[in-house]
């Protein structure tokens, strides 16, 4: 059974000894950054920090919640999910898709019944310092909440829209938002509420249960939510209250939720932001107004938050995390649905969004230019900046097996195509590109403009043979299987779950 | 509040040791917000100095060290400009006297005109005033100038008044 909670989620960690809670005092400021990104690095238990210095709240800090094993990094979030703890990677992307082949309309509860109402201030009683939000990282533009899920009104759903964007805390009551044009929620507010002159309301909610998490990093097209995906994530729907100060619905578990409005006209600054690409990333942008008119909260709320940067190179944080395990089961549904012969999509997660490995079939010429364009133009645009596309029977999951693939079967000369040169938009986060480059940095509506590529690693006829052959392969591990090895150790084909 | 601050190299005005508004950063808390400050590269060149570090470059991983005295806390001095504007709005059709009774005020302020000092007790009056506020309440000021240009460039308002 699934989570129901983010604090329910914490519970099953620790029960899993997963878990590391630290009652003696830590500092908000790059202190508890630096233990979570320690831990990130080793491989270790996610830490919670109860006893935060200097917080007037008794909040509990908890960094990167969300991050995965070295070695299985979806194995925690099937848990959230009551999945069985021994999936391979494929089983696991089979599952999450049955589950969101099934969306599930969320409940509307009542506010007495919702768990995030427990302590309510509004007006003079708001103040979104009094919370330990992490300064993470030396040279940040300030303190953050970066693994939130932004609720924002939708036109097409009564649900609203929920994505993922980080704020950057200023002071009593405003922050800055990162929105990016080009995603939803930025181009609501860029191209709707700003051209009137209206304010936008939304509410960041902070420590949502995991199923609303792994939906907001979800790419859900228009017309459809993410609540009702969330709802089939869980197998239940997911409980909803009205805000306070809005007509927005919020998950009702929440942690912690803060409302306002993101003002028509008016920039705070944002960043620098020790970024996903693993480097500082400046300069300052400025980026819109969060404008904050209540904060509602379970009492000693548990405030969840993601050391960026730490995951470059390896696979280690909530972010690198949530796009294997979320962003990847729901563009290979999304792939499927668009009638692409897709086995699996899956971010190369040792370099967060910009790589993505594909294993597909390639039933005509030109179907993986097809594929591509059809990505780039879509939920690719900003983020991707190549594919790997390998064989349908290549492990995507599997390092070395994708490596092998790239080595054996892309050709130099005629299998590395670049797309769309210098015309493609650009995620102005890059750190490659120089702020002229961007051609300014100072809005949302970057003009920051690259070239694309995709690597044709598939084979072009009969799959070169490996050396060994089959059956004296299968004799050997028979052999070393009897001496006590695990079938773990054989590599790819058993960690995949078939194994003879 | 810490005797440390940070802010951009963008944010600097062009002369130091004038008086500007800044955003600063709390080096202790991180609060970012806006003050009335002047900056030196030097302390003695201030009256109360704290430590102000300017970083730089285009991921702002230079860092040089000036110092900052603070004035004014902008947010702080707590201006509702909404209240401000409403004031402005009501002044635009009330009349413009200022009315005050007091028999020692008017002694100085004559005195004032009749040493040849100021062309009348108002102008005077006007001329003090003002300069006060420039010391005491300059965010004031501040927030009442771009209330104006508002009012003054809005062409909504022009239109109405004409309609009116």
């Amino acid at each position: 059974m699934a989570v129901d909670s983010f604090r329910a989620y914490l519970d099953r960690l620790a029960d899993g000894g997963d878990l590391a809670e630290f009652e003696a005092g830590v500092s908000w400021d790059l202190e508890a950054s630096a233990i979570t990104m320690l831990a990130n690095q080793r491989d270790g238990p996610i830490p919670a920090f109860r006893s935060i210095a200097e917080s007037e709240t008794d909040a509990v800090l908890v960094g990167d919640p969300y991050r995965g094993s070295r070695e299985r990094p979806w194995d925690r979030i099937a848990r959230s999910l009551g999945m069985a703890s021994d999936l391979s990677g494929a089983d696991y992307y089979a599952a999450v898709i049955d589950r969101l082949s099934s969306p599930r309309e969320p409940r509307v509860v009542d506010r007495p019944a919702a768990p995030c109402k427990e302590v309510v201030k509004t007006g003079g009683d708001v103040d979104l310092l009094s919370f330990p939000w992490p300064y993470i990282h030396q040279g940040d533009g300030g303190r953050y909440s970066n693994l939130q899920t932004l609720v924002a009104p939708a036109p097409d759903s009564e649900w609203g829209r929920w994505s993922s964007h980080r704020m950057m805390l200023h002071d009593e009551t405003q922050a800055s938002l990162l929105l990016l044009a080009g995603e939803q929620v930025p181009n609501l507010y860029y191209y709707q509420y700003e051209r009137r002159d209206q304010p936008m309301p939304v509410a960041a909610v902070i420590g949502a249960e995991p199923a609303v998490e792994y939906s907001a990093d979800m790419w859900i097209p228009s017309g459809r939510s993410e609540a009702t995906f969330a709802g089939g994530l869980k197998e239940e729907p997911v409980d909803l209250v009205p805000c306070e100060t809005s007509d927005l619905l919020v998950p009702a578990s929440a942690e912690l939720v803060i409302e306002g409005r993101v003002l028509p006209g008016e920039r705070l600054d944002e960043g620098p932001f020790g970024d996903y690409f693993g480097y500082m990333n400046g300069p300052r942008r400025s980026m819109p107004t969060f404008e904050i008119d209540a904060i509602t909260h379970r009492r000693a709320p548990r405030v969840p938050f993601c050391v960026e940067g730490s995951g470059v190179g390896y696979d280690r944080n909530s972010s690198s995390t949530l796009e294997v395990t979320a962003a990847g089961p729901d563009a290979t549904l999304g792939l499927r649905a668009a009638g692409f012969d897709v086995e699996f999509a899956v971010p190369w997660r040792f370099t967060s969004r910009t790589v993505w490995v594909i294993a597909t079939n390639c039933p005509y010429p030109g179907y993986l230019h097809e594929l591509a364009n059809f990505i780039f133009t879509t939920w690719g645009m900003l983020h991707i900046d190549f594919f790997v596309f390998v064989d349908a029977d290549v492990d995507p999951f599997d390092p070395r097996a994708v490596l092998t693939a790239f080595a054996l079967e892309a050709d130099p000369d005629e299998d590395f195509h670049q797309f769309g040169v210098e015309r493609m938009p650009k995620v102005p986060l890059n750190i490659y590109q120089t702020p002229d480059e961007k051609e300014g940095a100072d809005v949302g509506t970057s003009k920051a403009k690259t070239a694309k590529a995709y690597v044709d690693a598939t084979t072009d006829g009969e799959r070169i043979r490996r050396h060994a052959d089959e059956e004296l392969r299968k004799r050997a591990r028979a052999v070393i299987r009897e001496a006590g090895v695990s079938g773990a150790e054989f590599g790819s084909d058993e960690s995949r779950g078939e194994t003879e | 509040m810490s005797n440390h601050y940070l802010t951009s190299e963008e944010h600097l005005p062009e002369e130091p040791g004038t008086e500007t508004t800044l955003q600063i950063t709390d080096a202790e808390t991180k609060r970012i917000f806006e003050a009335r400050v002047r900056i030196a590269r030097e302390p003695d060149e201030l009256t109360d100095p704290s430590r102000l570090t300017v970083v730089a470059g285009p991921h702002e991983s230079v860092r040089k060290e000036w110092y900052v005295e603070l004035l004014d806390e902008v947010d702080a001095a707590g201006i509702n400009e909404d209240l401000l504007r409403r004031l402005a709005d009501e002044q635009a059709s009330t009349s413009n006297i200022i009315n005050t009774r007091s028999n020692d005020l008017k002694v100085v302020l004559r005195y004032l005109v009749e040493s040849g000092q100021y062309e009348s007790t108002a102008a005077a009056l006007r001329k003090i005033a003002f300069e006060q506020l420039a010391t005491e309440r300059p965010a004031l000021l501040e927030a009442y100038e771009s209330v104006r240009t508002e009012f003054e460039s809005d062409p909504l308002r022009d239109a109405l008044s004409e309609r009116e």
